[in-house]
This record gives C-alpha cells, structure tokens and sequence, in this order.
C-alpha cells in the first residue's frame, strides 16, 4: 500500500511537470509572449528592446528550466490584469467552485447509483428504460443548451429563481442541476453496467441458492462488488465538472469561480493568469485523482492487502 | 442468470442471416437517429444550395423575428432572424456544415493515426511502446477540455487551430485501444502461422490483425465524433473556436447569450442542433456497439 501511494505520487509530480510543460511550449514556443504583451502597433524596435528587458531572447532551454523552477515555487510571474502576482489571483475562486461542484456531485451520485441499481434488477423494464435513456440524454447533453433553456424555463418564466449571481441559496440551484446533468448520465450508466456484470457471476448464483432474498443479494453481494468501478467513475467525472464543465456554467450563471476565471483571463489575454489557473486546475485535478486511488485501495482489499 | 434470459424474443433467436439493415429497423431509437444523422449529414453537404439566404447576410430593421411558430413570426424566416437580422436556419445550415466538418476531419485524423500508433506499439513493444504509454497515461489524465482550452488560448482561436489541437489531444484514445487489442491479437497462432509462412510484417499487421480491430475502432470513432462536435462547441461558444463571421453552433449560442429572456430563440435553437446531433449519435452508437459485439447483445 506504501509503495503504491509512493508511486502514485511520483507519478502525479509528473502529471503536473507535464501540464506546466504544455503551457510553456504553447505559449513561449508556438505563440510569441512578446507580440501577446504588446499592442500591435508597437515599432519593432521597441519589440526587440522589450523582447531583451524581460529575457524572452534567451535560448527556449534555459527559458523553460526557469520556468519550471518559478512554477514549482508558485510563481507564474504578474496578472498583466491586476499587476500582482497571478497565482494568489487564480486559487481565490476555488471553494466557490468546489461548493458547487460538491453541490452537484452529491445530487448526481444520490440520484444515479439508485436508479443504476433499480435498473439492473429488472432489464428491459420501464424504469430500466428510463435510466437508460437517462444516461443517453445525459451525455449527450450540450450544457450551451441546457444552461440557457433551464435559466429561461425556471428563473425568467416564473421569476422564484435567479438567473445568475452568487449568494444565497437560491443561487446555487439552477447551476448544480445543470452541472449534475453530465455526471448524473455517465453514474447511471456505470453502475447500471457493474451492476448487471456482477449479477450473473456464480456468488451471486450461490447466494440465490442459499434462499437469500433478492434484496440481500443485490445490497449486500452485489452493490459491493459493484461499487468499485462507480468510485472511480465518480471520481473522474468530478475532475470533469471541476476542470471542464464548470467553464461553461459559471459563464452562463456569472458564479465567481475557477470556470469564470479561466474564461476572464481568456478575454483579457492575460496569459500569466491563464497559466496559473490552469495550473492550479490542474493541481486539484491530480490530488483527486491521487485521493480516488485510495478510496479504491480501501474499498478494493485486493489492492489493501497486495 | 443467462444473459439470454434477460432478453426479449427479439433478434439472437432468428436465423443469422438477417441483414445489418432489418437489424437497424428493428430498433425503432436507432432507426431514428440514423435517419437524423442522415439528413444532418446531407444538410452538411449541400448547405449553400439549401439555405435560402447568405448566411451573413445582415437585415437591421428585421432584427430578432421571432420563428413562424410563433404569431409575430414571419414565413421568410422560417426559425426567426439573430439579433443582426440574420435568418436562423440559413445560420444553422451553414453552422451543421462547419461542426460536422471539423468533427469528421478530426476523428479521420485522429482514428488513422492513433489507431497506427497504437498497433505499432502493441505489436513492436520495447522502447517506442513506453513512449506512446506516456502519451496516454498524460492523455487519460489530463482533462480534454482544459487541455484543448489552454492550447488554443495560447496558440490563437480559429477553425484550422482547432482541428490541429483536438487532433494532437485525442489520438492517444485510438492508440490505447488499438494497442490493447493488438497485444491480444498479436499472441494469436493465425499471426504466428502467417509470420512462419514468410508473410511481411506491415501485410500481417493490415490483413491479419487490422480485421480484429475494426469494428471496436468504428463504435470509438462513433464516440469521439459526439465528443468532439460538443467540445467544438464548447470551444467555439468560448470564444477560442470557429469565429465570426463564420457560423458554428457553439459561436451562435455565444452570440446570443444577451438575448436569454427576451429572445430565446436565438440561444436554444442552436443548442438545440448540439443535443439532437450528439444524441443521435450515441444512440446509434449504442446500436453499433450491440450489433459488432454480441456480448453486449442483452445489455444495452
């Protein structure tokens, strides 16, 4: 188990170098931090001078190991937004997002292991019908769709909700159903699919035939067994509404979270704080990662005892 | 319990020889999302002849007509015009065009290549196998619409962009399929047999393994070409992707996002196109995946 979480945790170091990489070779390698910086019809003398002051001539190795080093000490340089360092800048949204995030895993999981499970015990009946086109709907949905039409049908039309903003309770509900959605499909899915592969293993044939009621069996045998997979899914599909989905719904609903940030220093081409957001994304998407890991080592004993 | 148990008296009982087609019509959710994908495909192709104005045609003094469903809906705009006076379903024609094409090309790209990639990694092994597993393990970490978001805020929004980053970012899905299978496949007696017989190692990797990879590799790109069209979208509605005047589904959405409670029209009806393409497209994925393995048959 040691060995395991040390192992892991290398290789989460190693995520993180490589996420830092990616946004240094885009942004000084591909694209041109000088011309980013700089209005365009700044004379190429003064390109080339400002090129010099800020150390962008040097050769793209030694720019890079200083840019690693800066970022394993935090430091992605000034918001070219708010002239102060970027990082401080980019961690303040994070327990907005991590309250709605919670928010709609919480639904997504209370709503989609049940039905999941109810599914499995009768396949191709009604309710087994419903999850699946459930889940169907659910990953296919667009949130550019269903933000606005939700926010029209609820908040404009009968007017109990707001359509956007940060707060009070009643601003939480439109954007964690709407974030719950996605995840809400993809559990259904999954555990409806542990749980009909654990079925029809022969445990569960010999605890049939010890006369257990079919109750037992699916709680007790099943479910167990059956759990697994959906920890992991659950896990993943959280990394999915912290890093992506929560973009497209703190724009729609103005929730002042990493989403909004990302998409503020997309608009204000402020690249630092790009990067550091990112960064800090990325951060909490490899320690959730890390985290799931161990909930399966302590929900798996093959992996708690190996 | 036997999986036939669970199933309906439906197809595994009749004789084999039913066609892919009567299979098809069988499933009345298939049937439909295939003959949506159709006409959203033919829509692709022929949008400049079937749409009856110029996509970025504006019309001022006819801003935001409401669609003809609606009484002060107007029939020269048959879903309304946008807040410039553009007629709707011209901009939805032309924006089906540009999202199906970027998704194509895209999983063309990425299908092709990764799927090589990943069969040379499976079958050579050694050092070029730990160089792809990077890729992958970085890829199946790593969340795609972030990755795909800072790439393109760094590197400059724009259709051809990007193809070129999805492309770069997706490949390592095919390649981990493809490489797991050929690991499969590579153990085989027929490829050893053809391998003794003298045959050349690109003709057993395309005659003798390529088959067992095909149809997993068709229901995948059936998957990634939803993903895509909805990352697309995202992407676009960010304002990173395809932009104005061009029209795509995702840009249309963004430029209308100020038009939710007065005009909502020009904010569903393209998301709206979203939903019913990538929803079409994964039922009838599921289909594809039921038909090519029959161990699913009882499942989906």
């Amino acid at each position: 188990m040691l060995n395991m979480l040390i192992k892991r945790l290398i290789h989460s170091i190693l995520l993180i170098a490589a996420v830092v990489s990616v946004i240094f070779f885009t942004n000084f390698v591909l694209g041109d931090p000088v011309r980013a910086m700089l209005p365009a019809e700044t004379p190429p003398e003064a390109v080339e001078q400002f090129r010099e002051q800020m150390g962008f001539n040097r050769p793209i190795s030694v720019q890079y190991y200083d840019y690693m080093i800066n970022a394993f000490k935090g430091d992605f340089g000034d918001s070219w937004w708010q002239k102060t360092p970027a990082l401080p800048i980019a961690t303040r949204p994070l327990p907005a997002t991590f309250q709605l995030g919670i928010l709609a895993m919480i639904v997504a999981i209370g709503l989609g292991v049940p039905l999941g499970v109810l599914a499995a015990r009768r396949p191709n009946s009604f309710l087994d019908r419903m999850a699946t086109v459930t889940s169907l709907v659910g990953v296919s949905m667009p949130l550019i769709w269903l933000c606005p039409t939700i926010a029209y049908l609820v908040a404009v039309k009968t007017g109990i909700l707001p359509t956007a903003g940060y707060g009070t309770w009643q601003h939480f509900v439109l954007p964690t159903l709407c974030l719950a959605a996605l995840p809400l499909g993809r559990i259904v899915q999954i555990t409806r699919a542990a749980m009909m592969d654990e079925m029809v293993k022969l445990y569960i044939v010999t605890a049939r035939a010890k006369g257990l009621s079919n109750r037992v069996v699916m709680m007790r045998h099943a479910l167990r067994n059956a759990i697994l997979p959906v920890i992991t899914e659950s896990g993943w599909e959280f990394i999915l509404v912290l890093s992506g989905y929560t973009i497209i719904v703190e724009m729609f609903f103005g929730w002042p979270g990493m989403g909004y940030m990302l998409y503020t220093s997309i608009l204000l081409r402020d690249m630092p704080l790009l990067a550091a957001t990112a960064f800090v994304i990325a951060l909490v998407v490899v320690v959730i990662n890390f985290l799931v890991d161990i909930l399966y080592a302590i929900a798996n004993p093959l992996i708690r005892y190996n | 319990m036997n999986n036939s148990d669970t199933l309906p008296n439906k197809s595994p009982t009749k004789p084999k020889s039913n066609s892919i087609l009567s299979s098809l019509l069988q499933d009345r959710f298939a049937t439909i999302s295939a003959v949506a994908l159709i006409i959203l495909i033919f829509t692709a192709l022929f949008a400049p002849q079937i749409s009856p104005y110029e996509p970025t045609k504006l019309d001022l003094l006819n801003r935001l007509i409401p669609p003809v469903i609606f009484s002060d809906g107007n029939s020269a705009h048959l879903l309304g015009t946008d807040s410039l006076g553009r007629d709707m379903l011209s901009r939805i024609i032309h924006g089906t065009r540009m999202s199906l094409t970027i998704g194509v090309v895209v999983v063309i790209m990425t299908g092709v290549f990764g799927t090589a990639i990943g069969m040379l990694a499976g079958y050579l092994g050694g050092r070029f196998d730990q160089i792809v597993m990077r890729f992958v393990d970085f890829q199946a970490a790593i969340p795609y619409f972030l990755l795909a978001l800072t790439i393109m805020a760094a590197i400059g929004p724009g259709a051809r962009n990007l193809v070129i980053v999805l492309t770069l970012i997706s490949w390592p899905i095919f390649a981990r399929y493809s490489r797991g299978i050929m690991l499969a496949v590579k153990r085989e007696v027929y490829i050893e047999a053809a391998r003794v017989s003298g045959t050349s190692e690109f003709r057993i990797l395309l005659k003798h393994a390529f088959p067992n990879l095909a149809s997993p590799i068709i229901t995948l790109s059936t998957l990634e070409l939803s993903r895509i069209i909805l990352s697309e979208a995202g992407l676009s509605f960010i304002g990173l992707g395809v932009q104005p005047p061009d029209s795509a589904w995702g840009l249309m959405v963004a430029e209308a996002h100020d038009y939710v409670s007065t005009a909502n029209w020009t904010i569903t009806l393209p998301g709206l196109m979203v939903m019913i393409t990538t929803l079409s497209i994964n039922i009838f994925a599921t289909w594809l995946r039921r038909v090519s393995d029959p161990v699913q048959r009882g499942r989906m």
